[in-house]
């Protein structure tokens, strides 16, 4: 469960998102979009306990991710759109590290499972720095998942996957979500989340414009036909006419 | 300390290690190791043996005594452990970021990680610096406990100076009056020091020899020290005694850090307008934080003044824009002579009789040392564009000139500087001298350039701090300077040699022979260019470079 109430943050007086209220609920998967600069990035990096809130209640699991920190982070996974590992170390020593860090015991059996899903097996004892940029993300995912956490934070998390790296992600997360995980994902590939995510948040300079399921996002939008695709709404939401007159900002 | 930070630090040193011996698995790995093995081993073989070089009745004047030490040391430790300190909260890597601070980790165990971890590099250094220093001191155990605590005390005093300053406010009238409070405070202190001063200085040696003497000056160097006195300790009792108080300083340093502790990501997104926290946050969680989050001027460098010269023209002006847009690149230089100049000082002090000697070491130190001040300009600024400059439809050795020759000229410009610095202070400054530094700076600058360049596309890995005082890269800058000084002693002994013989058997004009040197110091450069333009062709963008 996520639950983010009246949630602001500055940096240096500047407002990068602004009274941002949403939930997640159990067993939910919430696709963030928006343009760059929206704010997508600082909402996953507050929720994860990164960067502190301005202003708001932040929320993983039941516990405040300010006042209980540590409590909400054994709960929760985060997963950013650039994967930097620890140089030093294999891809079966970082899953050691992530297990040591969340005190995951009996781990290699879970591990084991996690490279073979994610196709690194044969890879287990590459250095960080021999990997390809989509092989860490695998890493990263890989990672995150170990713990088996109740709340998934992905910001962008399809960067130099292969498609199927992104199938295999889409399905590790719908199986994480169907045992009751919350989810959220960030994306600008629109056209791949529709089917994955239940609910969207479309934000904007730090604001959000629509949230709900996708029959709400069409409804909050009279403008669109029906039949609305996720990309339509997305102009829609952003852009106004001029997103779906087939005029494109400069 | 949760177990995943122990893994962290146990696995380290090792896996660093392992990582090294991948890397440099192949053929041309295997020869770097053994050349670089070999070095060490002369460096080795040099510092045990070196008095045996010397005859003894001079080794008193070339050789620090204890007096020496315990006068200018602790100034000179103190000056590198000030110059260390750049503002910016606790250092996290990237993937220190991702992994533990969404962690359930508490933030003091993160800062004790934080230090810890720094601290093991540390240990790596003391025993890279010992290699040179440690016969000077009165036990090789005290020796290495000082120089250890000294290292530990820069790495410290940096990152809490740099914290402190972190809290300031940004904006320019703040700086400024930063600024002015310093100078100020500079300026009363040079008052109060002439005022309370027994006799007029001569000459800024005898200034430099009364200022350590002064009672002003030891209590300013208080904190440095006890590490010096541990350096000189000959017994169990004095051991204990310096290394006790050097130890209670080290403790109250890292009790103060944990005090004054600030998030640096919020320092990071605070320290600039929305259009510069939007640029900050991105280079954050892209590049190295500790290289991304300089203010840049926005100074604008006219195109038309590069022409395209085959291509070097618009690569040249992106450099120099570069260049002229982080100020603080270009003031580097000087740091280097600064660092040069308290060393040349004190020597001078001890041993007057060797000026031309002296004068000689501490003029190519300087040399050497200005040109690794600035990696801002070029190959070394780049390692994440190689890809992008090696699809350019520019033929190499136009693309390699294009990225050197900004930096060389501002290289120029600093080495011209400290050339006339330091032949003012020694009093060599006559007009041929002046004109033949003036004629073979430029070649050689262009010269240590090339070199500084290509040994990092052969090695591409940083040999500057990237976190205030740490000191990973100080055994990578040595063995640089090393190779680089082992390069530059030949080119010099082949254009001394020629610029020699022209003058002896040719045309006795010093005008002349300038010309010769310069133009021996420019044939030189070419196989340096050669070698960059083939290195930088063959460089392996999958393996070095962050797509």
């Amino acid at each position: 469960m996520i639950r983010v109430q009246q949630f602001a943050k500055e940096f240096g007086g500047q407002p990068a998102v602004d009274d941002l209220s949403f939930e997640v609920a159990p067993g939910s998967i919430l696709g963030l979009v928006g343009p760059n600069g929206a704010g997508k990035t600082t909402t996953l990096r507050a929720l994860a306990g990164i960067l502190p809130p301005t202003r708001g209640t932040l929320e993983v699991a039941g516990h405040d991710v300010v006042a209980e920190p540590l409590e909400a982070k054994r709960k929760l996974a985060f997963v950013p759109d650039v994967p930097h590992l620890f140089e030093h170390l294999t891809v079966w020593e970082h899953l050691e590290f992530s297990a040591r860090i969340y005190g995951v015991a009996r781990w290699e059996a879970a591990a084991a499972d996690l490279v073979r899903e994610f196709e690194l097996d044969g890879r287990e004892e590459t250095l960080a720095d021999e990997l390809s940029l989509g092989m860490s993300q695998k890493v990263v995912m890989c990672c995150a998942l170990l713990h088996d956490p109740e709340v998934l934070l992905l910001d962008e998390p399809l960067t130099g996957l292969d498609p199927r790296g992104i199938r295999t992600l889409y399905r590790a997360l719908g199986r994480r979500a169907q045992a009751g995980a919350s989810a959220v994902l960030s994306t600008h590939l629109l056209a791949q989340i529709g089917d994955l995510c239940d609910r969207f948040l479309i934000l904007k300079e730090g604001r959000r414009l629509v949230y709900g399921s996708r029959v709400d996002l069409r409804a909050s939008l009279p403008t669109l036909e029906a039949d609305a695709s996720l990309e339509e709404i997305f102009f829609e939401a952003t852009e106004g006419e001029r997103g779906l007159g087939g005029e494109r900002p400069r | 300390m949760n177990p995943g930070l122990r893994f962290l630090l146990k696995t380290r040193l090792p896996g660093g290690f392992r990582r090294a011996r991948r890397k440099y698995a192949g053929r041309d790995g295997r020869i770097l190791i053994l050349g670089v093995s070999l070095l060490v081993a002369g460096i080795a073989v040099l510092q045990a043996t070196s008095s045996s070089f010397v005859p003894e009745s001079r080794i008193p004047s070339i050789r620090p005594t204890a007096a020496g030490i315990r006068a200018y040391a602790p100034f000179v430790l103190l000056l590198v452990a000030m110059v260390g300190i750049r503002p910016g909260a606790f250092y996290f890597k990237a993937a220190e970021v991702q992994f533990l601070f969404p962690a359930p980790i508490p933030r003091r165990q993160l800062l004790a990680y934080n230090i810890l971890s720094r601290l093991q590099i540390v240990f790596l250094s003391t025993l890279w610096v010992g290699l040179f220093t440690v016969r000077y001191a009165a036990t090789w155990y005290g020796g290495i406990l000082a120089i250890f605590g000294l290292l530990s005390f820069n790495q410290l005093t940096a990152q809490l100076g740099g914290v402190w300053l972190a809290g300031f406010d940004p904006s320019p009238a703040a700086r400024r009056r930063r600024w002015t409070g310093i100078a100020l405070a500079g300026a009363a202190l040079v008052a109060g020091f002439l005022a309370t001063s027994s006799r007029t200085p001569t000459g800024i040696v005898d200034a430099a020899t009364m200022l350590v003497a002064h009672p002003f000056a030891w209590a300013l160097t208080a904190v440095t020290r006890p590490f010096v006195e541990l350096f000189l300790a000959a017994g169990p009792a004095d051991l204990l005694l310096h290394g006790g108080v050097a130890a209670a300083i080290l403790g109250l340093e890292v009790l103060a850090l944990i005090r004054v502790d600030q998030s640096h990501l919020e320092r990071l997104a605070g320290a600039g307008g929305a259009r510069g926290r939007s640029r900050k946050l991105r280079l954050a969680r892209h590049r190295d934080p500790g290289d991304s989050v300089r203010n840049g001027s926005g100074l604008r460098i006219p195109g038309r003044l590069f022409p395209h010269w085959a291509g070097a023209g618009p690569l040249a002006w992106r450099q120099a824009q570069e260049l002229a847009r982080h100020p603080a690149t270009l003031l580097r230089g000087g740091l280097g002579l600064f660092a040069v100049l308290p060393v040349l000082l004190f020597r001078l002090s001890s041993a007057g009789q060797d000026a031309a000697g002296l004068a000689a070491g501490s003029l190519t130190t300087a040399l050497l040392m200005i040109p690794m001040m600035f990696d801002g300009a070029d190959f070394r600024r780049d390692l994440d564009r190689m890809s992008v400059l090696r699809s350019l439809p520019l033929s190499a050795p136009a693309l390699v000139m294009g990225q050197l020759i900004p930096t060389s000229i501002v290289i120029a410009g600093w080495m011209w500087i400290g050339s006339l610095m330091i032949l003012a202070i020694i009093d060599l400054w006559s007009t041929p001298i002046l004109y033949l530094v003036a004629m073979t700076i430029p070649p050689f600058a262009l010269m240590t350039t090339a070199i500084d360049n290509w040994l990092f596309l052969l090695m591409p890995y940083r040999i500057r701090s990237q976190d205030p005082g740490e000191t990973t890269f100080v055994g990578r800058l040595t063995v640089v300077m090393s190779i680089k000084a082992l390069v530059i002693v030949a080119a010099f002994g082949v254009s001394v040699a020629a610029t020699f013989a022209f003058f002896t058997w040719v045309v006795p004009s010093t005008v002349l022979a300038g010309v010769v040197a310069c133009a021996m110091l420019s044939v030189c450069c070419i196989p340096m260019i050669w070698g960059v333009t083939r290195t930088f062709q063959r460089f392996d963008v999958a393996r070095h470079a962050a797509e």
